[in-house]
């Protein structure tokens, strides 16, 4: 999905105006006919009766049990007039006179003009504007038609058995007993709930007709938006896949305890504000931000949780799904650990159910106290002291194998550092190890032994040698008239010189073949070796006339190598060169410079160097009838070259010399193109 | 006339030595054995000694432990044995100089020239010091005259063979590369000059050394260099 970013910004800005509009539309359809925000229907409802009844049978009971907080009283004859707070507000000017014996209560001021009975009786009924009902003996006398009609009804909240504490005696009223006098205008007056919404309520009144298009239309782009932000989210430019940034791995639960923790803040506001009438502006502002920090708030959270659930990050960003997976994936090492010995499986199991068992009976025992506490926290820190002790022993043996398995087959574990179950285990591959170590020393012994004897019988030639090319060497000098005994005396100078050659070869081949040549790797460059040698040779090539061409684009490589024994690597190249390339040919010398090889080729080099390669091509005199593997082969030479001198012995050795320095030796033969390629490290 | 003693085993290997130093108007004492040897060395006024090491009763090495008791001649040493450590082990034990089996005879003859020069003119050289004078061990070169001297013979350079001797004596012990010997030589950047330089150094080991194969004086470094071997440290 292509990211539209324009598209998005709309679609932020849109959303949460959509969102309001539909709330507001939706309060108002549903709240419209609702009698407690329509000031006409609820004055005409029997809630109103009832409440307004209740209201004042609440005050007339509160005058009998003589359960007024006393704020202000004054005399009037024998009578005495409690003052009370308005304590509801619901209603504007509602005013009361409860009369019984000769104690009243009132929530009119006390002023010099309501200073007496009369003079109350005069407020409360004083506006015209005013609905008022009185009840005197019984009777109901009103101009609100409602009460007329089921006032009646509610006279049953005044007739109660009062207990009176002061007395502990029951006091029986009667609607009878008191005299009530009250009034009240048909408005509402400045509480938050009901009149703040009545009154937004009643500005949307001329749009009503709007509303219910404004619904389904705003409920429809609402959820096309989501749905759009939905996909979208997670998707940037250029980038594929669900791209999470930092917030999205924070902790799911960090984040829902940050909305909280910010949401909580309008939520005291709203509580801090004392919502009156008046204030409509300020409760509409209010709201408005109120709504859109939450909104701010859900839309990050959301956005996160989304985003999460697309990338399937979801469980894992959560502490809760971290816990789970690091649990499951300790309880897999341990599994795994396990596994090893099923007994041993039973066992940690076992014990484990047995301290299970002590920790419930402590806690039976002991309930939840520093005991409990102590012994349980003990006894679980053994157990899991003993089973991280057996994995970390499980893990020893492991690394001994693989140790053993790699070839490093040095120490032997310890039997008695293990625990009983391993022990067996500990000794047979403790016997192994020393099987293998022993078939290794076998081995090494008797390649040893072979190029002891090779070298030995080497020397037990050279000896007999020394005489045979030093009287052929005499006999040269002699003069002898005989032109045959002269050639074969050329022949035989020949043929001991070529002995002589090969027994060296020989002694070399089995040294560089069993690696029994110590070597002292240093830093060389390979470019200035090459030139070295091109002028040691530069005499032999120009006999065959062979054109050295050396490509190399850096004049410095360094390799780590033995100086001499690399020598001897482009040394028996070249020797090869001058004895089997076609006269009067060209040979090519390149290096290059390889950052990167491929992965087949990297084998046995260090992975993270590059690599240069020095790649020694030439056009053979003779046919190559033969395969490169068998060119390699000791002894092994190009069938028609089986009579020039030399031992064949030159690549087997020039090769196991550049392995010995961790090197590469490729011998690749195209038609009659002999091309050698080394590869070594750079450092 | 130098006596010269040279002990093998192989009988055939003796007399060829006494047929080639023979040539060379040295006196020969055979023995082939190192029991033989030192009883020979007791009796005569030996200069010289040619040592096999692998021979019966008394080997090589031992034999040479005897002699550089007392005595102070030089001593080569032949031997089948062409290990490095064997080698070193020779060199150790106080010999002067190793040569393996099978020998050149040509290099056996100026290796035993080189030694008895050296041990019957040893004082002289000092002489040789002066002005224009460039010297490592017995490598010689008089600027004043552009003479060159190994060991007592002198050597025929070309022009550039000898400055380029001439600057690695200068700077002995120091090691060179390619590129550094043909700015210093030829003052000025080099340009494809590689082969030329390493066949230059080649052509020079030739000249002045007995086994350029195993040069003493200018020695290769591979993949780093040539140098001068310096002998007065």
């Amino acid at each position: 999905m292509r990211e539209n970013r324009l598209l998005k910004i709309i679609c932020h800005i849109l959303l949460p105006i959509l969102i309001v509009t539909l709330i507001v539309s939706i309060i108002y359809i549903t709240t419209k006919d609702s009698i407690y925000y329509n000031e006409e229907k609820y004055f005409q409802s029997e809630d109103f009766v009832r409440i307004y009844m209740n209201e004042i049978a609440n005050n007339a009971k509160r005058l009998v049990n003589d359960k007024i907080s006393i704020s202000e009283s004054i005399e009037d004859g024998s009578t005495t007039i409690y003052y009370t707070e308005n304590d509801t507000v619901d209603i504007k000017e509602k005013y009361f006179l409860v009369i019984y014996d000769n104690k009243a209560l009132t929530n009119v001021d006390l002023t010099s003009n309501t200073s007496s009975i009369q003079e109350i009786k005069d407020y409360i009924g004083q506006n015209t504007n005013k609905k008022y009902l009185n009840i005197i003996d019984g009777q109901i006398q009103t101009n609100s038609e409602i009460i007329q009609s089921i006032g009646l009804r509610y006279y049953y909240l005044f007739e109660k058995n009062i207990y009176d504490l002061t007395t502990g005696e029951y006091t029986t009223t009667s609607i009878n007993n008191f005299e009530i006098y009250s009034s009240y205008v048909e408005e509402f007056d400045g509480s938050f709930d009901i009149v703040a919404i009545a009154n937004i309520l009643k500005q949307l009144e001329p749009y009503e007709n709007y509303i219910y298009t404004i619904i389904p239309i705003s409920a429809v782009f609402i959820l096309l938006i989501i749905l759009y932000l939905i996909i979208a989210i997670g998707h940037k430019k250029g980038v594929k896949g669900i791209s999470l940034n930092d917030f999205d791995r924070i902790p799911l639960e960090i984040i829902f305890f940050m909305y909280m923790m910010i949401a909580c803040l309008p939520i005291a506001l709203l509580s801090i504000l004392d919502f009156t009438e008046t204030q409509i502006n300020l409760i509409i502002s209010v709201l408005i931000t109120v709504y859109f920090v939450f909104y701010i708030l859900t839309m990050i959270t959301l956005h996160t949780m989304i985003k999460r659930i697309k990338a399937k990050m979801f469980w894992k960003t959560t502490l809760i799904g971290k816990l789970c997976i690091f649990v499951k994936q300790e309880y897999e090492k341990i599994k795994g650990n396990i596994r090893y010995s099923s007994s041993l499986k039973t066992k940690i199991l076992a014990s484990w159910i047995v301290v299970a068992g002590i920790m419930i009976f402590l806690l039976l025992a002991f309930r939840i106290s520093f005991l409990t506490f102590v012994l349980s926290g003990a006894l679980f820190a053994f157990m899991v002291y003993k089973t991280l002790k057996i994995g970390k022993q499980y893990a020893e043996i492991e690394n001994k194998l693989k140790n053993i398995n790699n070839g490093n087959n040095q120490e032997k574990l310890n039997s008695n550092d293990y625990i009983p179950e391993f022990r067996d285990t500990v000794n047979y591959i403790n016997d192994v190890s020393e099987g293998i170590e022993n078939a290794v020393q076998d081995r090494m012994k008797s390649e040893r032994l072979k190029a002891e004897l090779i070298t030995n019988v080497s020397h037990d030639i050279k000896t007999p040698l020394t005489s045979i090319i030093n009287y052929v060497d005499l006999l040269k000098k002699e003069k002898i008239e005989n032109e045959k005994a002269k050639e074969y005396i050329e022949i035989l100078d020949n043929k001991s010189q070529r002995l002589k050659k090969l027994t060296e070869d020989l002694i070399e081949a089995s040294k560089v073949s069993t690696g029994n040549i110590s070597l002292n790797l240093e830093k060389i460059n390979i470019v200035e070796l090459i030139n070295q040698a091109i002028g040691e040779f530069a005499d032999k090539f120009k006999k065959n006339n062979l054109d050295i061409i050396v490509d190399s684009k850096e004049a410095e490589i360094n390799i780590m190598a033995d100086s001499r024994y690399m020598y001897r690597v482009i040394e028996n190249l070249f020797i090869n060169i001058a004895k089997y390339a076609q006269n009067n040919s060209r040979v090519y010398i390149d290096l290059k410079v390889c950052p990167q090889i491929s992965q087949k080729e990297k084998t046995g080099l260090s992975p993270n160097l590059p690599n240069v390669i020095i790649e020694i091509k030439n056009i053979s005199e003779d046919r190559l009838n033969i395969s490169a593997d068998e060119l390699m082969q000791r002894f092994v030479r190009g069938d028609k070259s089986r009579n020039t001198e030399g031992s064949g012995l030159g690549l087997s050795i020039a090769q196991n010399l550049t392995e010995l320095q961790n090197g590469k030796f490729n011998l690749k033969l195209d038609g009659d193109l002999f091309k050698v390629e080394l590869i070594f490290d750079i450092v | 006339m130098y006596n010269i003693l040279a002990v093998d085993d192989d009988k055939e290997i003796v007399k060829a030595i006494e047929i080639y130093l023979g040539k060379e108007n040295y006196k020969i004492f055979k023995a082939y054995d190192g029991n033989e040897a030192l009883k020979i060395l007791k009796e005569n006024d030996i200069q010289l000694v040619i040592l096999d090491i692998m021979m019966p009763n008394k080997d090589g090495l031992e034999t040479l432990e005897e002699i550089r008791k007392d005595k102070k001649i030089p001593v080569i040493m032949l031997s089948a044995k062409s290990e490095d450590i064997d080698k070193i082990n020779g060199l150790n034990c106080g010999a002067d100089d190793y040569v393996t089996k099978p020998f050149n005879p040509v290099e056996l003859i100026a290796r035993v020239n080189a030694l008895i020069r050296r041990y019957t003119q040893f004082g002289t050289i000092q002489e040789a010091q002066g002005s224009g004078i460039i010297k490592s061990g017995e490598l010689i070169i008089n600027d004043d005259l552009k003479k060159v001297t190994v060991e007592g013979n002198s050597v025929k350079l070309t022009p550039t063979e000898y400055n380029i001797l001439k600057f690695l004596t200068k700077n002995k012990g120091k090691v060179f590369s390619i590129e550094e010997i043909y700015t210093n030589v030829w003052e000025e950047e080099s340009f494809a000059a590689e082969n030329i330089i390493a066949v230059h150094i080649r052509h020079i080991r030739e000249k002045i050394e007995i086994n350029p194969k195993e040069p003493k004086y200018l020695k290769v470094i591979w993949g780093v260099g040539y140098k001068i071997e310096n002998f007065e440290e």
